[in-house]
């Protein structure tokens, strides 16, 4: 009776105790991974004074939403966002544009040499940014683009190499005889891009737009060198100039106001384009 | 006659095939102006520029070496390299064992594992500023969450990134709040690895250590190393979090290499001294990733080829 009480427990310890371990591993992990958005957000909803109260509040007493219209009346905090998005939208549709033509020509149109200049892009895929950074920086002073916005919209118009090796990689997989057939039939090679590889490219394509959206919208340094205009200024910028207003006091739950405006579009694109999130980064990955 | 047909075919190419020349390079232009514009001849004219003296409002003044052998005998740029290099040899080692110790778990077929999936991986969409921005809140050694947190079991937490002693420590303790992007990697790597090797490993009596040591890690050799490299040029570049959190310091304690350059190009305006920092930093970037390859030759193990394949 004792024996077979042991083995049942032994069984149901085999079975469950790892499970539960699994689960408390990874519970504890995550709430610490939490605490920075749950103190951002908690934080952007205190009233000014309130954040210096001891002992802390983790949720503040009642949800005050002055932090956030102060972004917009002291700060203006929406003029820089709409900088954003304008800037944001424009990279998106450079990148994506040229970005699927060069694939295109690498994908599919014939020169000899063509794997070599495919081989010099993937090289300049491993070239740091920074080692790049400054070069372009004094390039673009002395064609007197300093000052201007051109530094942050114009390059977008001339590829990247990572979105040219995903969408040619993307472009490979469609089949060649739809091709051929569409020049028998006389189609240009522009109207065979613009209608049969790009509608057939979705997926790639939002891929591509995806990962240009994540990296403009939270860009900092390229804004930084190059905004001189206060009336230009991105949002990260904006909220890294929130740090030094003259009243700190009140300008914490303001910034941590600006976090969570400008964490939320991620957030929520994140959540409803997951899966072109995750095969982005997977190709990149196994590139 | 064959042959010299072969050879007219040789030297001159049909009108189709000029026809697909000229598409190749329509279509691939806009890679080829921009490589030409911003990256060809701006690094040109950096690596001129790195030998001239240039404030930026006059023009620049051919002065040979001198920027290199002022940065040699600068103590701060030796104390941003040793900076760098420790955050570096701290922070990459550290979020790869923890990204991979969370994937293995991860990849337990239980429910729910995709909600835990999202939100390792939430903090690596958002920008760099918000996270400094937040950290730096929370870090704040009278009012934030950290020591508060800290107090409850007993422990007056330090001062953080207001210490010199602490600050690099913080800075990364905060960078392992990023492990999304590399949990993603090997949580794919982890996929691709045939179960029956598992299988035919238990059935010689593997033990678990001797799997994960003789299956998983050469399973997932080359997203190490994709990571382990993407890692070491990431954080050898490390410059927000100084900017935004600490300016550097205290007491130079976080001066970054790249945010010793940003100084003298931007807080300086030595335009040049500035540019040779930066090629130093390309060359021991390049140092680094041909160290690593080397000496991941042998043990990383590409599956029939098709991962290692790029054409």
């Amino acid at each position: 009776m004792n024996k077979t009480k042991r083995m049942t427990f032994s069984r149901f310890a085999r079975k469950y105790l790892g499970k539960i371990a699994v689960y408390l591993f990874l519970s504890v992990l995550c709430f610490g991974m939490l605490i920075p958005f749950f103190w951002m957000i908690s934080t952007s909803l205190k009233k000014p004074g309130d954040i210096y109260l001891l002992p802390i509040k983790w949720i503040p007493d009642y949800l005050d939403f002055s932090a956030y219209t102060k972004l917009h009346t002291q700060f203006n905090f929406f003029l820089y966002l709409k900088n954003t998005v304008i800037l944001t939208a424009v990279n998106i549709f450079g990148y994506v544009l040229s970005c699927a033509m060069v694939a295109y020509a690498f994908a599919t149109q014939r020169w000899k040499h063509k794997n070599k200049l495919f081989l010099l892009i993937i090289a300049t895929m491993m070239l740091p940014k920074d080692v790049t950074f400054y070069p372009q920086f004094i390039i673009f002073r002395m064609i007197g683009w300093y000052g201007t916005l051109k530094p942050l919209w114009v390059p977008a118009f001339f590829a990247d190499a990572y979105q040219i090796f995903l969408l040619r990689q993307f472009f490979l997989g469609i089949s060649s005889e739809l091709r051929d057939a569409a020049e028998i039939d006389g189609c240009s090679r522009f109207r065979i891009f613009w209608n049969i590889y790009l509608p057939l490219s979705k997926p790639a394509l939002a891929t591509s737009a995806i990962y240009v959206f994540m990296y403009h919208w939270n860009d900092f340094f390229k804004p930084l060198i190059y905004i001189t205009r206060e009336q230009n200024r991105t949002a990260t910028l904006a909220l890294m100039y929130l740090r030094s207003t003259q009243d700190v006091m009140s300008s914490v739950p303001s910034q941590m106001a600006g976090a969570v405006v400008l964490a939320l579009p991620c957030v929520l694109i994140y959540y409803f384009c997951q899966r072109y999130f995750i095969a982005g980064q997977v190709y990149k990955g196994t590139k | 006659m064959d042959t010299s047909a072969a050879t007219i075919k040789k030297h001159r190419m049909t009108r189709r095939e000029r026809m697909d020349v000229v598409g190749f390079f329509a279509f691939a232009s806009p890679w080829i102006i921009g490589f030409i514009l911003f990256m060809l001849i701006p690094m040109g004219t950096s690596l001129y520029i790195s030998l001239t003296s240039w404030n930026l409002l006059k023009p620049p003044k051919y002065i040979g070496l001198e920027n290199f052998q002022t940065l040699f005998n600068d103590p701060l740029f030796y104390k941003s390299l040793g900076i760098t290099l420790r955050y570096t040899l701290m922070a990459v080692p550290a979020n790869i064992v923890l990204s991979v110790l969370i994937s293995l778990v991860l990849n337990k077929n239980l429910p729910g594992m995709s909600v835990f999936r999202t939100i390792f991986y939430l903090p690596s969409i958002i920008s760099g500023v918000v996270i400094a921005l937040v950290w730096l809140w929370m870090f704040q050694p009278d009012f934030g969450i950290l020591n508060n947190l800290l107090s409850y079991i007993g422990i007056k937490g330090p001062m953080w990134v207001y210490s010199e002693e602490w600050a690099l420590p913080s800075l990364v303790l905060m960078s392992l709040w990023n492990l999304g992007t590399n949990i993603v990697l090997y949580l794919a790597a982890l996929q691709g690895i045939p179960t029956e090797q598992y299988e035919a490993a238990a059935i010689d009596g593997a033990n678990g250590f001797d799997k994960f040591w003789n299956i998983t890690i050469p399973g997932i050799s080359p997203t190490l190393l994709f990571t382990i490299l993407t890692g070491v040029i990431g954080a050898m570049q490390t410059f927000t979090q100084a900017y935004v959190m600490t300016g550097g310091g205290p007491n130079q304690a976080t001066t970054f290499y790249a945010y010793y350059i940003y100084s003298n190009a931007f807080k300086y305006h030595k335009m040049g001294l500035a540019s040779a920092a930066a090629w130093i930093m390309f060359f021991i970037i390049a140092a680094l990733t041909l160290l690593i390859l080397k000496s991941s030759a042998g043990k990383v193990y590409y599956d029939g080829g098709e991962d290692g394949e790029i054409l």
